[in-house]
């Protein structure tokens, strides 16, 4: 088997401040440079490294190790804080440069102020509509004939109303009576018919089919004398 | 009082509803003819309710009275869900009696065409408990929601003149047993 070639360091990854490892460095060896390579492949740290390192003796100065480290993890150098230098010991370009970084600064914390104080503005607008109660739509107005048939047409109620029908035998005789209405007068119709006679009235005919408002507005009239039929009646409330 | 309650039958009467009374009919028959009249007509939902059962029972001569033959004939109430008109209605009632192909269906038709309007029985006739229901299917927001509220009502009103009537009959039994101990509390001091 041929021996394996050593591949060289790519350049791609290289960033600006990173130490290249074609630079071979005084006192660092090969194969330190390799073993720093195969340990950092393995996803190891620069403490990490440098342990191993100093266990196998082949330690060497820790910063010149991290530069090769980072060049293998493709890490660019942390960026240290620049050293503030007095105005007065700058150059006229120097100054100019530094005057328009502060107003670039200023600028750009304004422009931010701004944008901030806009967007709170926004959400209280936003708030305030919430709060306020729609405005109810008007509806539309209706006059003249258009008025009279509405109040002609409009239901009493909104609930749905119930039909009722008793029916059964009085002395031999078959009798059918029908109500339609609402809970309260539907059940005290219901107790005129029912309840205190126990059958429906006896009459000389045998249908009846009556609104619960109308019944109980005069009761001996329409179940004694009122309005039955010998056949049924085809007029319904709804 | 009570017993006179028995003898007048409490019912939902409408045009809109469409309503069968299926009687003598298994209940799988019942439901599949349900379920036919749905899908023929679109008509949403459905409830079938038993209203009664009768029990046939037959015996050989000389058995010792041992059951030969037992028989149990079921009677159900239909009621849909949408509402129609009273053509529809009528038109629907006549094609499910026809489909059931059963004679008291027909002759209730016949009874309701001629009334103009359909009745279904709610309260209990005679020794017949009251309609239950038994099955459902499909929307139940319409037609059925309106028969199911008037059934509930007049239950609920028939449960309160019964209670009426007994506190009534109470009263009066007071009255003549008062009246009872006076007339012996008399004819003791004398």
């Amino acid at each position: 088997m041929p021996k394996r070639k050593k591949r060289s360091i790519s350049t791609s990854t290289r960033k600006k401040g990173v130490p290249t490892s074609n630079v071979r460095k005084k006192g660092v060896s090969t194969k330190q440079i390799d073993r720093i390579r195969t340990l950092s492949r393995e996803g190891k740290t620069a403490n990490q490294i440098q342990k191993t390192m100093i266990k196998e003796g082949l330690s060497f100065r820790r910063q010149t190790m991290q530069g090769y480290v980072r060049e293998f993890r493709a890490r660019p150098a942390p960026s240290y804080p620049s050293k503030n230098v007095p105005t007065k010991y700058l150059t006229k370009k120097e100054k100019k440069e530094k005057e328009k970084a502060k107003k670039k600064k200023a600028y750009a914390k304004a422009k931010a102020k701004k944008a901030k104080e806009k967007a709170k503005a926004k959400k209280s607008k936003a708030k305030k509509k919430k709060a306020k109660k729609p405005k109810r739509a008007r509806g539309a107005v209706y006059k003249g004939y258009q008025q009279r048939w509405r109040q002609r047409h409009k239901r009493p109620e909104g609930r749905a109303q119930k039909y009722v029908a008793e029916y059964g035998t009085v002395l031999g005789e078959p009798r059918r009576i029908q109500v339609y209405g609402h809970g309260r007068q539907l059940y005290e119709v219901m107790m005129l018919i029912g309840g205190s006679h126990g059958r429906p009235p006896k009459h000389r005919f045998k249908f009846l089919e009556i609104d619960a408002n109308t019944l109980l507005a005069d009761p001996d009239k329409y179940l004694i004398h009122g309005i039955w039929d010998y056949k049924p009646r085809f007029d319904y409330g709804d | 009082m009570a017993t006179s309650l028995s003898n007048v039958v409490w019912g939902n009467f409408s045009i809109e509803t469409v309503q069968a009374d299926l009687d003598m009919m298994s209940k799988e028959k019942a439901i599949y003819l349900l379920h036919r009249a749905l899908n023929w007509f679109d008509l949403g939902g459905a409830i079938l309710l038993e209203s009664s059962k009768k029990e046939y029972v037959a015996k050989k001569k000389g058995s010792r009275g041992k059951v030969t033959y037992r028989y149990t004939e079921r009677n159900y109430l239909a009621v849909f869900d949408r509402p129609v008109s009273w053509i529809d209605n009528v038109a629907i009632m006549n094609w499910i009696a026809l489909e059931s192909k059963s004679e008291s269906l027909k002759l209730w038709v016949r009874m309701q065409c001629i009334k103009k309007s359909s009745t279904v029985r709610l309260s209990p006739k005679g020794s017949k408990p009251m309609p239950r229901i038994v099955y459902h299917i499909g929307s139940q927001n319409q037609q059925i929601k309106k028969f199911l509220e008037t059934r509930r009502f007049i239950l609920d009103s028939l449960r309160r003149m019964r209670k009426k009537e007994s506190v009534e009959s109470n009263s009066l039994k007071g009255n003549q047993t008062d009246k009872i101990d006076k007339a012996t509390s008399e004819a003791n001091k004398k």
